[in-house]
């Protein structure tokens, strides 16, 4: 397991340089590029060719791109990521601070979306046809179809303007010194409304899945030997269907790191998402690719990570 | 005018007065300043039959009368001045003497103490005033750092930490003097060099800073940008309260750029000194700037969330009431419910909201005129669009008046050329109004012998719903009259590499702008020098009458005179259309009831001019 492991990490160096190469390609093609985003129409008397020049070689962008690429790469694999075209802060830096609370937020909607996704999608596919099936179904396709601003504006609404239980945007109390209980405040709306959409097809994955395994022979086999519905159900049952779960999270698991822009931006969270949002129309070169870096690692890492799960959950697969 | 916007707030402390008025001598900005005291009168100095406008004056003075009766102190106040001023500038100190020695103690009922939470569009790139190049910044710094002249609600340029700016009769020569006792939050005095440290840093190419472009007409300042000279000649320093700015030729309007949009924050040198030029926007400090000497002082940038400020304890003015000032970044629609939660008290409110904000109990809505105007560039070095003929036919074919009624609620005024402002210049008479006339659309175009096959490329970075939804109807009605336009969505990087680097368009909309606050400030849209990527010139719109009249208006000291050039480049302008002239939008805000002082101003990004007088009532 272990040379698995590390054969693998191994053959993710290639991977990745080639990823970065895609990606650096596709990032400078994009048309346009940082000075021009810097260009303001209100300011513009003041931009002119020289200012332009001079910003481009500040930055610069007046080498060639193969020379800009090698540099970069060179950066990187001394761990210095560069400096943000945008506000010129280390790019390490402003990952760092975005970093924690995006984990924070993430952590807790995968949380909440598989606490109530297992149970949920394990219960409708026990009961096939029953009422509880049905309302889980219902309450899937109504999550999926509505989109999340929608719901977080709606939870804001009914929350935090009309009840007034639960603050409407921000990680704290603006002008107070920072408690648990008021971050903990702060978390519920983002992280129930977030975990709530992400739980929709996770129960439609469980319950197709489980329902395909309660029909297994061995699960006759386990009845017949007199275990209680209970074990049955979860020791023999949800372990066998959890191997596709276990893909479908593993996904979701780096999709989780930019792709809440919008819940970000709605309850004004300080995460990765916005960042990536803002350094793309900046053209923010650096950020991006540490954006995209990231999001690579992330992505070899978590399917690394569901191999080794599944082999935990099924001891009939093997990787030597 | 400030007077009355200030009862009407309910409040007697109306401080202060700005003007443009001419007098033989020179216009000169009195502003008196009484031993500790802040209560500032600015004052005008009229000699001759210069100005058709009734000073008013600031100050707490007003509070030995009721607040209902400033007029009375108004008029005291205004003999002073003419009494003190009617010979040099130096006469001030008794105009200065009689409204400081009223003024102290303002015994408003203001509360000392409060939060006040204010909106923000977007996380700073930066907060060092000389980098900044977004209005909701620079007020922000213009708030911490404290500036030698500030933009008010009316954009005018008053004085902020100079007690007094006297300007030559030629407009060539700026002397401003500071106040006593400004001192930087750690306890440094600030000097004229600061001053100079500030300015040199923003004119070294070096640093990149645009203001290098904004003051480049100052003397010296070419030589110093491009490391030929050590320091700038045009700056002088005689002593630490003084500094005088010399420019090559004479600009009127060299107040309205100094105070661009808000106000340029005075950097500390002893801080900053031994940064090199290219490293000073990556210093710490750009987004940490502890060292600052005005009314209001930085404590925190919560990433992406807000930044906090303090009451700054050095500050060389009245303390202002409110304790901490917070501007919190938050989507509209969410800043919105904080308004009705009470937990925002300033916010932008875009036309979609008005009917919701009007009817929220604890908050009120207040619109004004803004200085911007939204217009559609057409690219000129293309040669279907060369005959002016094709560019009235899109004015006539546009119904802007409905469109200002249907999409912007009727909040707004047409225009007609880029000059509509300010109070002395007014909106030009004379000029076609460009009445909807689809018919009268359609036979210019014939006349021209316009190509109905043919498609042009209207290249627009989204903006407000507002103005996609306007370019939709434009294109509707073009296209009712024969012109054809395809909309051509793009973002900010690649919308400004197709105009301004590529000319790669046929029609460019644009919004924004500071047209209001003088009418010079559209010379620099509208000569040949700057065309872009040298300047706004859009669309390469060239015309030698122009190139000549923007100057010497510019260089005529007096209102009047001034006023009589403008009126001649809005005719002609008026009448070539180098841009399809559309509206200027008013701007509006939500105020919380609780906020005491605020004056809306018309340019939505410098909310905060006074808030060193807000006070909360609760």
């Amino acid at each position: 397991m272990g040379r698995y492991i590390l054969r693998r990490i191994l053959i993710s160096i290639p991977v990745m340089i080639g990823i970065t190469i895609v990606t650096y390609l596709i990032v400078n093609l994009a048309p346009g590029d940082p000075v021009s985003a810097m260009l303001n129409p209100e300011a513009i008397a003041s931009q002119g060719p020289d200012w332009v020049a001079q910003q481009k070689a500040n930055l610069g962008l007046n080498k060639p791109l193969p020379v800009r690429y090698v540099l970069w790469l060179g950066q990187v694999a001394h761990g210095n990521l560069g400096f943000s075209y945008n506000d010129r802060l280390p790019v390490t830096s402003k990952l760092k601070e975005r970093f924690w609370p995006t984990a924070k937020l993430m952590l807790t909607v995968e949380f909440i979306a598989l606490l109530v996704a297992i149970p949920v999608g394990v219960i409708s596919a026990v009961k096939q046809y029953s009422l509880i099936d049905y309302v889980a179904t219902i309450f899937g396709f109504t999550a999926v179809s509505i989109p999340s601003f929608f719901l977080a504006l709606a939870a804001i609404y009914i929350f935090s303007v009309k009840i007034g239980w639960l603050p409407a945007a921000g990680m704290s109390t603006i002008g107070q010194p920072p408690t648990f209980f008021d971050s903990l405040k702060h978390l519920v709306l983002p992280a129930v409304v977030l975990g709530l959409s992400q739980a929709a097809p996770l129960i439609r994955y469980t319950r197709s899945s489980m329902l395909e395994t309660i029909r297994q022979d061995y699960m006759r086999t386990a009845r017949a030997k007199g275990l209680a519905e209970l074990f049955v159900l979860y020791r023999h049952g949800l372990r066998n269907a959890m191997i596709p779960l276990i893909t479908v999270v593993a996904l979701d698991l780096p999709k989780l790191l930019g792709g809440t822009v919008i819940i970000e931006a709605v309850f004004a969270w300080p995460g990765m998402g916005t960042l990536a949002i803002e350094s793309v129309r900046n053209r923010d070169y650096p950020v991006i690719m540490a954006i995209n870096l990231l999001a690579a690692v992330l992505i070899l890492m978590s399917n690394l990570l569901a191999d080794v799960l599944y082999a935990l959950v099924d001891p009939r697969i093997k990787y030597s | 005018m400030t007077m009355r916007d200030a009862t009407e707030d309910g409040r007697s402390r109306v401080w202060h007065l700005s003007h443009y008025a001419m007098s033989r001598r020179g216009f000169v900005w009195l502003v008196s300043a009484g031993a500790g005291s802040t209560a500032m009168a600015a004052l005008l100095a009229a000699c001759g039959g210069g100005s058709d406008k009734t000073p008013t004056t600031a100050g707490s003075s007003s509070t030995s009368t009721s607040s209902s009766s400033g007029a009375a102190t108004t008029t005291s106040a205004a003999t002073a001045a003419t009494t003190g001023s009617a010979g040099t500038p130096m006469a001030q100190g008794s105009a200065a003497a009689t409204t400081g020695t009223s003024g102290s103690g303002g015994a408003t009922t203001a509360k000392k103490g409060g939060q006040v939470h204010v909106l923000w569009t977007a996380p700073p790139v930066t907060l060092m005033p000389i980098f900044s190049t977004s209005g909701s910044e620079q007020q922000v710094e213009r708030l911490m750092f404290g500036a030698l002249v500030k933009m008010t609600d009316k954009l005018e340029p008053v004085p902020d930490m100079a007690s007094k700016i006297d300007v030559s009769p030629d407009a060539k020569s700026y002397t401003f003097t500071l106040h006593d006792n400004v001192k930087f939050s750690d306890g440094t005095p600030l000097t004229t060099d600061d001053v100079r440290f500030t300015l040199e840093s923003a004119i070294d190419s070096r640093s990149g800073s645009y203001w290098n472009g904004r003051l480049k007409g100052i003397d010296g300042a070419a030589d110093f940008s491009t490391q030929k000279a050590d320091s700038v000649s045009g700056i002088v320093t005689p002593d630490e309260k003084t500094v005088t700015i010399n420019l090559t030729t004479g600009d009127a309007a060299f107040l309205v750029n100094l105070c661009n949009f808000s106000g340029l924050g005075i950097m500390p040198k002893h801080i900053l000194k031994d940064v090199a030029p290219d490293q000073l926007q990556k210093h710490s400090f750009a987004l940490a700037p502890t060292v600052t000497a005005g009314p209001f002082k930085f404590v925190k940038y919560a990433t992406d969330q807000y930044v906090e400020l303090a009451r700054n304890d050095t500050y060389w003015g009245d303390p202002p009431p409110l304790d901490s000032i917070f501007m919190q970044i938050l989507t509209p629609d969410v800043a919105l419910a904080q308004l009705e939660k009470g937990q925002i008290d300033v916010m932008t409110v875009s036309v979609q909201d008005l009917d919701h904000v009007k009817n929220l109990p604890n908050a009120e809505l207040k619109t004004v005129p803004s200085p911007s105007m939204d217009f559609l560039a057409p690219n000129l070095t293309k040669d279907y669009l060369k005959d002016k003929r094709i560019r009235q036919a899109m004015m006539y074919a546009i119904d802007r008046e409905g469109i200002l009624k249907q999409i912007y609620a009727g909040q707004g005024e047409i225009t007609n050329s880029p000059i509509f402002g300010p109070d002395w210049m007014g909106v030009p008479e004379g000029l076609n109004e460009y009445k909807f006339d689809p018919d009268k659309a359609k036979q210019l175009l014939k006349d021209a012998n316009w190509d109905s096959s043919r498609t042009l490329d209207m290249v627009y970075v989204p903006a407000t719903k507002e103005r996609t939804t306007a370019m939709q109807i434009i294109q509707n009605q073009w296209s009712d009259v024969g012109l054809k336009v395809n909309i051509d969505q793009v973002d900010t990087a690649e919308g400004n590499r197709r105009t301004i680097q590529n000319m790669d368009f046929d029609i460019r909309p644009v919004g924004g702008g500071v047209f209001r606050a003088d009418p010079g400030v559209s010379g620099t849209y509208m000569v040949t020098s700057t065309w872009t990527p040298k300047g706004g010139n859009y669309g390469h719109y060239s015309n030698p009458d122009i190139d000549k009249l923007y100057p010497e208006a510019q260089a005529a000291g007096k209102p009047e005179d001034r006023k009589v050039l403008y009126t001649q480049i809005a005719k002609i302008l008026n009448d070539e259309l180098p841009w399809i002239f559309l509206y200027s939008p008013n701007s509006s805000y939500g105020v919380a009831k609780r906020l005491q002082g605020y004056m809306p101003p018309s340019y939505s990004d410098n909310k905060l001019w006074n808030a060193e007088t807000w006070s909360v009532t609760e």
